[in-house]
């Protein structure tokens, strides 16, 4: 990855061409699983989204083998998409954008308060 | 999951009246004269298959009823939380296996709600953790498939876990029997 790459940002949409490439070839329900897994790994994602895209390759190729195994959707991911993208993301820990924007306005009232000396 | 070996096992009585539609669990305990009359019970009864789980250390087991094998406790997830990893790598320990694998296994336990998408969690946690040693084999169909297997850490951190769960199941039995 070289440096235009890096500050341009098209490996990223080189990966993720890719990703969608290989989202196609899924059987429907596992490919309405990827567009919630999407959805619900989003939060978590850091500024460009590059955070993101090993865990994303990781879940797609649990899709692919699955469906290969001929398992339902159900009974691989059951009922909690949104628990598993947390647990993906890096378990309770994880920092997402809500996160950051709670230690933003903490950080800046904190510093207001500083400043009017209080 | 009926086992038919256990049902000559223990001897059991019927504490309960009753079998509540959705989740019968019914206490049982040790009675010589009713092991004849829970095994015809369950004879009558072709369509829920039934478990029994002796508590260990105790003369008391209990007796689950389900439908399709499956034991009625839905919260049992919640309590295994935590000791999953530690069931994983044990199961890993035995030999070298994968995701699909490992969750059968688990299944087959007896912890029907575990699906493939909480063992690939564990497994990546594992990883990450340094714990197991990862090999790619190509399978017959679809992409290569990842097979686990413990290295040392992994294993030092196995025997943590067993310590730990026999620490913790020995204190919560001897609270049971009103021990100190």
């Amino acid at each position: 990855m070289n440096f235009w790459e890096t500050i341009t940002g098209s490996d990223l949409t080189r990966e993720w061409k890719a990703f969608e490439a290989r989202a196609e070839a899924l059987p429907p329900d596992h490919r309405e699983a990827w567009e919630q897994i999407k959805v619900h790994l989003s939060p978590y994602s850091d500024f460009t989204g590059r955070n993101l895209m090993p865990i994303l390759d990781g879940a797609l190729g649990l899709l692919e083998e699955t469906s290969a195994d001929g398992q339902s959707i159900q009974e691989v991911l059951g009922d909690d998409v949104q628990g598993f993208c947390a647990a993906l993301a890096g378990g309770e820990g994880a920092r997402g954008y809500r996160d950051r924007w709670r230690e933003q306005l903490n950080r800046n009232v904190a510093r207001k308060l500083g400043q009017l000396g209080g | 999951m009926v086992h038919a070996g256990r049902r000559e096992g223990p001897d059991f009585r019927i504490e309960h009246r009753g079998i509540a539609r959705r989740n019968p669990i019914v206490g049982v305990s040790v009675d010589d004269h009713r092991r004849a009359m829970l095994a015809a019970w369950c004879e009558k009864k072709p369509s829920a298959d039934y478990s029994v789980i002796p508590y260990s250390g105790t003369q008391c087991c209990a007796v689950l009823g389900g439908s399709k094998g499956r034991p009625a406790i839905d919260d049992l997830t919640e309590m295994l939380k935590g000791t999953l990893e530690g069931c994983v790598l044990h199961i890993i320990d035995s030999e070298e296996t994968y995701g699909y694998a490992i969750t059968r296994r688990l299944n087959e336990l007896g912890f029907a709600d575990v699906v493939e998408g909480t063992v690939y969690t564990i497994l990546l946690r594992l990883e990450k953790n340094g714990l197991v040693q990862v090999t790619k084999r190509p399978s017959g169909v679809g992409p290569p498939r990842k097979f686990y297997a413990l290295n040392d850490a992994g294993r030092q951190e196995l025997g943590r876990f067993w310590v730990k769960w026999e620490y913790l199941s020995s204190r919560i039995d001897k609270l049971k029997e009103g021990g100190r």
